[in-house]
């Protein structure tokens, strides 16, 4: 009750200002995180895939296709390091062209190529040169696409956008350091007299920063709420519309459990944030006093 | 109680306005500190109510030589010094009752005991019936009142008044020094502050002189050193 008592923060101007700053920090904190976040999902399902690093294909020809298959498997069976090598089936094949032409596309009288997926045994690298020498000798149009060429570059180039937006998050969460300590020296300036009083009477500096920090968690909270409600709200407004495109080469940027749950706790990070930062700009200011 | 020796405080660069002040105040004394305005009667209060510390010399308080008292020690000796200020400095934002028993709630004394103390300092200043009032519709007389009140409520050893009748009609002055008086004869050492020597000359009390940066006592300088 004392604490509540003794200075009048709750009429300062910060008192409106900041929980608009925090909630707008909070906002583009957590856009920049979902997405750093969603991206992170999509490199880890990327990478998973890497795992059957490779694929031959033989194009569609008019003469047999089962003789083909067989002695690209005989010529596979003889190198080391190939966990096992499956061929889709035309049905297969069409699954993976259907986010390019459509659900319902059913290949019509199309002539496919097929596909041979190759997988490596884990951590086992392969002379592609060499593989395609023997292939090229036994099955002379069969081609080795090592989706390492395209898949790596992809991976590197989302990982750093990955961790520029996570840099974001950091830049934000530095703003917010530096807005809380601007507002809190402010409302010290504003009080000085107040605090003065205080500090006279014996009050511990604990007990003076004991009011910045409870106001500083109450802006926290209220900005970090309204930021996070409008994030999601526009998080669920982009979803709507990404799901009306037809984008079938954009990434999918889903979000796990762990992901919605740190971005849930963003309000209490900022919450928390804003306490400590209050409390040290308080305790270093009263420092100054005798 | 307070013994100041070869004290000086400037602040930053500018010229001393305190200059080798020593005095030695007993237990249960009570002095009146005058001196013209600018003499420096504000500065050796702020320098005995801990609000600065000395840019030479050395203050020993209750007993503590306050150059060696940690900062953190400082607080609880201040809790035991009550604080006039001239300007009353009261919170606007609080009643009269919850400024009155500040100097309580900040040392973290339960409420049921803070409720009778209150009442108690309320008869006493005579503003019962402003319990619940905030200090803005209170006259100068009653707003220095509340700042006497909160001033004694936690039974200092020590109360320091500055020019605590600067703002007050004479007759109104008097009785607030009785006030002090009173607190006096139940062994509250008092140092007031004020300009108005012809106030001092009424009450029977020991009277330290300050004039351009120093202390002394009847034309006498005070300097009592160990």
């Amino acid at each position: 009750m004392a604490v509540r008592w003794s200075l009048p923060l709750s009429g300062d101007s910060t008192d409106l200002f900041l929980p608009w700053i925090i909630g707008l920090m909070v906002f583009m904190a957590a856009l920049a995180l979902a997405f750093a976040l969603g991206l992170g999902g999509a490199i880890a399902r990327w990478s998973e895939s890497h795992g059957s690093a490779l694929t031959i294909e033989l194009p569609a020809a008019s003469v047999a296709e089962d003789g083909r298959v067989v002695a690209v498997h005989a010529v596979l069976d003889d190198i080391p390091g190939i966990a096992g090598a499956i061929t889709l089936g035309r049905n297969e094949a069409l699954k993976l062209l259907q986010p390019w032409l459509g659900e319902g596309f059913d290949g019509g009288g199309l002539p496919l190529p097929v596909l041979i997926d190759v997988q490596l045994e884990p951590g086992k690298t392969l002379d592609l040169e060499a593989l395609r020498t023997s292939l090229s000798a036994a099955v002379p149009d069969a081609r080795v696409e090592s989706r390492e060429g395209w898949l790596a570059p992809l991976i590197a180039t989302a990982d750093t956008i990955r961790t520029l937006a996570y840099a974001v998050v950091a830049l934000i969460g530095l703003a917010a350091v530096a807005t809380v300590v601007f507002t809190t020296s402010t409302s010290l300036a504003a009080h000085q007299d107040a605090i003065e009083l205080l500090h006279l009477t014996g009050a511990y500096d604990g007990f003076i920063a004991q009011q910045f920090q409870r106001q500083a968690l109450i802006h926290g909270l209220l900005g970090g709420l309204t930021g996070l409600a409008l994030a999601g709200g526009s998080y669920v407004l982009v979803a709507r519309v990404a799901a009306r495109m037809a984008a079938p080469l954009l990434p999918r940027l889903s979000l796990d459990p762990l992901g919605l749950a740190i971005l849930a706790s963003l309000p209490l990070a900022a919450a928390g944030l804003a306490t400590i930062v209050a409390r040290l700009t308080v305790l270093r200011a009263l420092s100054r006093l005798p | 109680m307070v013994r100041f020796q070869s004290v000086s405080l400037r602040y930053g660069n500018r010229p001393q306005v305190l200059r080798d002040v020593t005095f030695h105040l007993e237990t249960g004394s009570f002095h009146f500190l005058v001196g013209p305005s600018g003499a420096g009667k504000t500065s050796l209060l702020r320098l005995m109510f801990l609000a600065r510390r000395p840019t030479r010399g050395a203050i020993t308080m209750f007993g503590r030589d306050l150059s060696k008292t940690p900062r953190h020690e400082l607080p609880a000796l201040r809790r035991r010094i009550g604080i006039v200020f001239q300007d009353f400095r009261l919170l606007d934002h609080l009643t009269v009752v919850d400024n009155i028993a500040l100097p309580l709630r900040i040392a973290g004394i339960r409420d049921g005991v803070v409720r009778e103390h209150v009442t108690e300092l309320l008869t006493w200043v005579g503003l019962t019936h402003h319990a619940d009032s905030k200090p803005t519709i209170l006259s100068d007389g009653e707003k220095q009142r509340v700042a006497i009140a909160r001033a004694v409520i936690a039974r200092p050893s020590l109360l320091l008044a500055d020019e605590p009748t600067g703002n007050l009609d004479p007759d109104l002055g008097l009785r607030l020094t009785q006030l002090f008086a009173e607190l006096n004869k139940i062994g509250t050492t008092v140092v007031m502050a004020t300009h108005n020597e012809s106030l001092a000359v009424r009450f029977p009390f020991a009277t330290l002189q300050i004039a351009e940066g120093q202390v002394t006592q009847g034309g006498r300088r005070v300097a009592p050193l160990i």
